[in-house]
């Protein structure tokens, strides 16, 4: 359960990111004929992923992510820190509107986001200072950065207070209606209904028999076939999320940096891209968004390895052995947990798993349910897994995921990992850009020397769309995140109601 | 008339045109039953082709399985080897989706799917090839189309082991898309149950992932699949939207219940076929048209001189005497055209000889006529002035002299009026003429001439008076004219009647006489100027009476029989009388 919310939650998240990357730039205008009804198909999603993905669509944050990570103001106008760093002044637009009609002010505002000041911990307090500004009281000076507001979505109960460009007009079927008192234009599209299907295959077909003419996730394996097909167009993205296989630190032998070490090296992540995602995806240097603009690039690359990893494991002691006759001869074992049913991980699991048995590891596969993998990553009952961690396009995830959790702080697993900490907190008080350049660094020195999982991929998907509908894209960018822009392609026939 | 330019036209269509459109049609024939028959041949080569690599493909992966068969059964290896080699043959050859090792009941006993294998056994009924069973094709969660390969690796029937991989044939996809027959023919493929597994054309890929469902209609080329057999292996089928004839061509698939299909639309498959009609057709009708258009030129060249000549040959009988042909070449033509001209000059010629003859006999007619009509009135006078001189002192004689010049000179003087009114009109007064007193009086008149000549002149008035519009004197004189010639044409003994007619709204004058009546091919002459029945006079007083009389608004006609006599009849309109100015 907490696996899959946390999935679905970071899917949300990275979708908002995308909106607000994709809402920073000039906003477009619908053509003159106005687009029929999207219909978008979800698949293999939890239960609760249309109201998330409703969420995509109906609510927005102060501010959002941009591609490289800077702020692109939303529904703030500015962000102002205060002399100490304790505090961020926040002045609201003035042009926006509740879907309930009323413009927005700064107490209804801090009132809906102190409801989720436990997504920031290092904010202690929100409130309005008059009825354009609102302040945010932070823990620790400079803890949290304007951008990480992002993760503070305004909404609330009442689905009248929201202000993205649809507003909810049913959530079962989930249905959306155009909201054109959005501030930055009228939607192209007069409604959104959302579908739930069980497979794939469903989804698929649906969009086939045009039942639904978007489609939220294409399989890895069936990119290529939509894109021969002739109606139909794929708009890959890559999503904000890593492929990561994540130690328990307190496992007796996972505990031993060499051996993590020795597992980092033995990963050959190109064959994970090439042959696990049939080249959709791109290698993982460690948690952080490789186009964020503090990234280190060059400063960390991968090195794949094995036989520096057979030395590094032969100097710990670990030697090839028999175990028993159902299992084979190892330096260690452990079992790996993935989500079944999900072929994404299972392609890339079994190639680990060739990949360390070629050092002498025993990496055994432990497929589980949703609820099961929940349970057991929040009980810390794990050797390791392989799981999609949300990266998004700031820096705080990091610091979420991997700092050892603080005191009363919702954790959904437990790693044991502590040796990033301090970097991580270097992080995120970090406050010039040189300063987040040199943290970032170290954060990202300190998990290459001390590594608490062997990062391995960022995914590239795709979703895919009616052709007869023109969709603003960016090479890699999030489509939904234009979706509101969206119009009928010129000299295209007019798609079926 | 069938002109001549017909003629030839006929002529060149039998000769040439017939001929060339019945080669064109047989060759058009023969061209489009070869091409076609090698175009269909073409593609039921391509199809076969097709069918023999998609054998190749499942054979090639019957093979690792085979291949992972032998591995698996020739060495004692432990359950977690097993495992580890299954999981190495998905990673190493993507197309399976899963390998996994069943019991006879179907259970997986190692697999290399996490969570269990969903591999099947296969049913009695599929197909084996070299020992490796193909199931039917199913459509996997992402619609791709999925088969399961199964290999007996120990056991009899109810305790066999099988070795099953699940063959995604997404790679058979990809190698269908490549398929391409010209530009638009594509290739597709159905297994056993007709359910499309690949489609070539984007636009209808989305028919593999509908394949099955109820909301699409069956693929066109689907069912041809009832139809299809070895020998029967292409059909003629309208496909596509819009609609446009196809040509499909099936193969099966060796050892395996599958048709690859080879579609291709007929405008592009028959195109060079097509093309070639359309050259053989546009050269013969070039030829066509080269033939009638030199046929028309050189019959034309040739018929245009004719047109020359009977244009000249009509222009003479126009009269246009000055008209003359120029006729090239060095033909029959040219000399017809050369002999055109010269009998031409040859009638101007003659023409000019028959005017200076015509010239020479007026001048002598009229020189004959005035010597005759004045020569008395002359004589007469000379033969008065000797007798004057001696009997000058005579006064009766003088008087007798006196009418005698006076009337000669009278007669001389309207033999020059005659002339005279020959080229001008002559000047008449009109007044409302009783016909019966004016015609009367001439009788009267004519009566010693009558006598002297020995015929008879009687008059027979019509019974009631009628009215003429005309000049007295002028009147008088048409006729005089006539009683006088009818007395010069009669011999003595004869009989002259001059009559009347009143009638409603015409008054006829008849002379009539018993002479010996004029010939008919001189008849219609007789009224022309200079012309006369007699040996002597000018012959104008015929021309000089019509020419009174059409002046008058009447008209003058003859009748005649050589030997009988004639009759001259002249006709006037009737007008009402006005008495008090009325004369005669």
């Amino acid at each position: 359960m907490i696996a899959t919310r946390v999935r679905a939650s970071f899917c949300f998240i990275a979708g908002l990111a995308a909106v607000s990357a994709a809402c920073s730039g000039e906003a477009l205008r619908a053509g003159p004929a106005e687009p029929p009804t999207v219909k978008i198909g979800l698949s293999n999603a939890g239960a609760n992923s249309t109201t998330l993905l409703a969420g995509l669509f109906t609510s927005e944050p102060l501010v959002a992510a941009a591609w490289d990570g800077r702020p692109a103001y939303r529904l703030a106008e500015s962000i102002e820190e205060s002399d100490d760093r304790r505090a961020l002044t926040v002045t609201l637009r003035r042009d926006v509107k509740f879907h309930n009609g009323e413009p927005i002010t700064a107490p209804v505002v801090s009132d809906l986001l102190r409801r989720k000041l436990g997504r920031l911990p290092q904010i202690t307090a929100i409130s309005a200072l008059d009825e354009h500004h609102l302040q945010i009281t932070l823990r620790k000076a400079s803890s949290v950065k304007p951008v990480d507001l992002s993760r503070l979505i305004v909404d609330g109960g009442d689905v009248g207070l929201r202000t993205g460009p649809f507003r909810l007009a049913s959530s079962n079927p989930m249905v959306l209606e155009a909201f054109n008192e959005y501030y930055q234009g009228r939607p192209g599209p007069q409604r959104i209904e959302i579908r739930q299907y069980a497979t794939h295959r469903a989804a698929w077909t649906a969009m086939m028999r045009h039942d639904i003419n978007v489609l939220h996730e294409v399989s890895r394996d069936a990119i290529e076939f939509v894109e021969a097909g002739g109606d139909i167009r794929s708009y890959p993205l890559l999503r904000p999320y890593y492929t990561a296989l994540v130690f328990n630190a307190r496992h007796p032998v996972l505990q031993r940096r060499e051996v993590r070490l020795a597992i980092n090296e033995a990963i050959d992540r190109d064959e994970l891209v090439q042959n696990g995602m049939r080249g959709h995806g791109m290698v993982a240097e460690g948690p952080f968004w490789p186009y964020h603009w503090a990234y280190p690039h060059d400063r960390f690359p991968v090195a794949f390895n094995p036989e520096a990893a057979k030395l590094r494991l032969d100097g710990a002691g670990l030697k090839v052995s028999a175990r028993s006759a159902e299992q084979m001869p190892s330096r260690l074992a452990f079992t790996c947990l993935i989500l079944s049913g999900d072929d994404r991980f299972e392609r890339i699991a079994l190639l680990v798993q060739r990949q360390l048995y070629a050092i002498g590891i025993d990496m055994r596969i432990a497929p589980l349910s949703a609820p099961d993998i929940t349970k057991r990553l929040g009980a810390g009952d794990f050797d390791a897994f392989i799981l999609e961690a949300v990266g998004g396009r700031i820096l705080s995830w990091a610091y979420d995921f991997w700092h050892s959790p603080l005191p009363g702080a919702d954790v959904s697993f437990r790693t044991g990992y502590v040796a990033a900490d301090r970097a991580l907190d270097r992080l995120q008080v970090a406050d010039t850009d040189d300063e987040v350049r040199e943290a970032l660094a170290d954060v990202m020195h300190v998990m290459r020397n001390d590594p608490p999982a062997a990062f391995l991929v960022w995914p590239r998907e795709a979703r895919a769309a009616d052709i007869s509908f023109e969709i603003p894209h960016e090479v890699d960018r999030d489509v939904f995140g234009t979706l509101w822009q969206l119009k009928l392609a010129s000299q295209s026939p007019v798609p079926r109601p | 008339m069938r002109r001549i330019t017909s003629r030839f036209m006929m002529l060149i269509a039998t000769a040439a045109v017939l001929p060339l459109v019945v080669y064109g049609i047989v060759s058009i024939g023969r061209l489009k039953e070869g091409t076609e028959r090698s175009v269909r041949e073409g593609n039921l080569e391509a199809a076969k082709q097709v069918a023999s690599q998609l054998r190749l493909y499942v054979e090639n992966n019957a093979r690792i399985l085979r291949s992972l068969g032998e591995e698996l059964s020739s060495t004692a290896l432990a359950t977690w080897q097993q495992s580890r080699i299954l999981s190495n043959h998905v990673l190493e050859f993507p197309e399976f989706r899963e390998i996994s090792i069943l019991d006879a009941t179907g259970r997986g006993v190692v697999t290399s799917r996490q969570g269990g294998a969903q591999a099947k056994l296969p049913p009695v009924r599929d197909r084996a090839t070299h020992g490796v069973h193909v199931a039917d094709v199913f459509m996997d969660d992402d619609s791709l189309p999925t088969t399961d390969l199964s290999l007996r690796l120990a056991g009899d029937n109810d305790h066999a082991v099988w070795l099953v991989g699940r063959l995604s044939l997404e790679e058979l996809w990809r190698f269908v898309d490549r398929v391409h027959v010209g530009k638009e023919g594509y290739a597709l493929v159905f297994a056993g149950n007709e359910r499309l597994i690949a489609h070539g054309d984007p636009a209808k890929k989305r028919q593999v992932a509908l394949a099955g469902t109820e909301q699409v209609s069956p693929l066109p080329e689907a069912e041809i699949l009832a139809e299809w057999t070895a020998d029967q292996p292409t059909f003629h089928k309208v496909f596509g939207d819009p609609p446009a004839e196809s040509l499909a061509t099936g193969a099966r698939v060796p050892d395996l219940n599958w048709i690859a299909m080879v579609v291709q639309p007929t405008s592009e498959a028959f195109a060079v076929s097509a093309q070639m009609q359309r050259q053989l057709v546009a050269a013969i009708a070039i030829a066509l048209l080269g033939t009638v258009v030199v046929g028309w030129i050189w019959a034309r060249s040739f018929i245009t001189r004719i047109f020359a000549l009977t244009a000249a040959t009509r222009a003479l009988a126009a009269g246009r005497m000055e008209e003359r042909v120029s006729i090239g070449g060095r033909d029959e033509i040219h000399q017809l055209g050369e002999s055109f001209n010269s009998m031409a000059d040859r009638l101007v010629e003659l023409q000019e000889d028959v005017r200076k003859q015509e010239r020479q006999a007026m001048f002598g007619r009229i020189a004959a006529g005035l010597v005759h009509d004045l020569s008395h009135p002359i004589q007469n006078i000379g033969n008065s002035c000797k007798l004057i001189v001696k009997m000058f002192d005579d006064y009766e004689y003088r008087e007798t002299f006196k009418r005698t010049v006076e009337r000669e000179m009278v007669m001389i003087k309207r033999v020059l009026d005659d002339l005279r009114n020959i080229a001008r009109p002559i000047p008449l007064e009109r007044f409302p003429v009783e016909v019966r007193h004016s015609v009367g009086e001439v009788v009267e008149s004519m009566q010693q001439h009558a006598e002297t000549a020995g015929v008879t002149l009687q008059f027979d008035p019509s019974v009631e008076p009628a009215f003429v519009e005309g000049d007295v004197f002028a009147l008088g004189r048409v006729y005089r004219n006539l009683i006088l010639n009818a007395i010069q044409a009669t011999a003595p003994g004869g009989l002259i009647t001059v009559s009347t007619e009143a009638r409603a709204d015409r008054v006829l004058v008849l002379v009539k006489d018993t002479g010996c009546g004029i010939p008919p091919d001189r008849l219609a002459a007789i009224f022309e100027d200079f012309v006369t029945t007699k040996r002597r006079g000018l012959g104008l007083g015929l021309a000089i009476s019509r020419k009174i009389v059409e002046q008058l608004g009447g008209h003058i006609t003859v009748t005649s029989e050589v030997g009988k006599g004639t009759t001259f009849v002249v006709d006037f309109p009737r007008t009402r009388p006005r008495p008090m100015l009325a004369a005669g």
